[in-house]
């Protein structure tokens, strides 16, 4: 065969090779759920300068993307953490709550028509990659490192929303220009495309997954195929991060204004979340507050 | 490390054999034929012809997908050369699709979904 390529891009040789350096590629990286705060606060870092390189946020001081659906204790954020280099990508499940989901801000209708049907939800979100893995120009879809370290992710995530979650519903809402990627994950269309305050004010469409309807699938299609390749156990997220009261006061009381600028009611809460944790003598230590010290990524 | 960590390279290319349809715009006319690709890619494709076909001349390229029906693109050649066997009258032709996602998007969508699903299932244990 020829080691010429027809998209002119450089010739890694025999496609043995090719098969062997994507698997080199993902043998040093690990798929879980965030254990430390340094970690979590890691992930965030690495979602807020993704986002802000597309200008899916705006600044903020902290340079985090994160919010008060991280202090509940049903969020989870997943990794993927390469033994050498660090973390190269994330993505947070926030299981539905009295305080609803990040993209209740633009697909309220849609959600409620959805719990309204008695439907438990929970959204995939804040999903980066690192970008200078690949270089620019890289489409997903056509790239087996970018695309599988996503659907890892994905699959990582979607493990722990069947052991560890009664979802019945994944839910998403991200810019159209994925759409392709979601379509091949298939999932539904449920909401149309609109304008999304907090991602900047760039447009969105919504989608989502009935659990229950990927199991009858589970060898339809390839992403399903690798989703139900190995079976889940709760076992896996044992170590999963447990926010502390010193992790609450730390991350949003300290660090970022999430928690003093909550509203009564998510305050009311997050209170509920964490019955034990003294959180109106935390707030009231923002007030005397020495500047934090960022704990190190943890390497595993 | 930091080679095989950092990966520039941006279509990987499946060496799937898929019944294709091509025309060429040639200055001396077109000219239309069958082949079956050696090698597919989110880029192009490539196939073996029994003559050359300068670099450059533009094309249009129908494939069989699988289960997908056909997908039809434009582009233009972007290699040409002998195969490398040593065999006369036959040469490795490289296909650059100038795809546009707005005027081919439902052709373009149903090729990523098949290209990434190859990908998947070559990579998934």
């Amino acid at each position: 065969m020829s080691d010429r390529s027809p998209d002119s891009t450089p010739s890694l040789g025999p496609i043995g090779r090719l098969q062997e350096t994507v698997s080199q590629f993902f043998h040093p990286i690990a798929f879980r759920a965030v254990e430390t705060t340094g970690e979590l606060t890691h992930a965030c870092r690495l979602v807020y300068e993704e986002y802000l390189k597309r200008t899916y946020i705006a600044p903020n001081p902290w340079q985090m993307k994160l919010s008060l659906y991280q202090a509940l204790p049903s969020t989870t954020t997943f990794l993927a953490v390469h033994q050498h280099h660090g973390l190269v990508g994330t993505v947070t499940l926030v299981e539905d709550s009295p305080l609803g989901l990040p993209m209740d801000e633009v697909y309220k209708a849609e959600l409620d028509e959805m719990r309204r049907q008695g439907l438990r939800l929970a959204e995939a979100t804040m999903l980066a990659l690192r970008s200078d893995l690949f270089g620019t120009g890289v489409f997903t879809m056509f790239h087996s490192k970018k695309l599988m370290l996503t659907l890892r992710l994905f699959k990582v995530m979607f493990d722990y929303l069947r052991s560890c979650t009664q979802a019945d519903e994944l839910v998403a809402c991200f810019n159209p220009k994925h759409q392709m990627l979601y379509d091949f994950l298939s999932l539904k269309p449920l909401g149309g495309l609109k304008t999304y305050p907090g991602a900047n004010s760039h447009p969105a469409i919504a989608k989502h997954l009935n659990v229950a309807q990927t199991r009858q699938q589970a060898t339809a299609t390839a992403p399903y195929k690798l989703f139900y390749g190995s079976t889940p156990s709760a076992s896996d997220f044992t170590k999963k991060l447990r926010l502390s009261a010193a992790d609450l006061l730390q991350l949003f009381i300290r660090e970022t204004p999430i928690l003093a600028s909550a509203s009564p009611t998510e305050l009311a809460y997050v209170k509920q979340c964490y019955p034990s944790y003294p959180i109106q003598e935390m707030l009231r230590d923002d007030l005397s507050h020495q500047p934090p010290v960022l704990k190190p990524f943890q390497q595993p | 490390m930091q080679d095989k960590l950092f990966d520039h390279r941006k279509a990987e290319r499946l060496h799937l054999h898929l019944p294709c349809r091509y025309t060429f715009e040639r200055p001396e006319g077109r000219a239309e034929g069958v082949a079956v690709t050696s090698e597919v890619s989110g880029g192009g494709v490539g196939f073996v012809l029994a003559d050359g076909v300068a670099p450059g001349t533009a094309c249009q390229v129908a494939l069989t997908l699988p289960e997908r029906g056909v997908v039809a693109f434009a582009g233009h050649v972007i290699w040409c050369q002998p195969r490398s066997n040593g065999q006369r009258n036959e040469f490795d032709i490289g296909v650059a699709f100038t795809v546009s996602r707005t005027n081919h998007r439902e052709a373009f969508e149903s090729y990523c979904q098949f290209i990434a699903s190859h990908l998947v299932l070559r990579y998934t244990e």
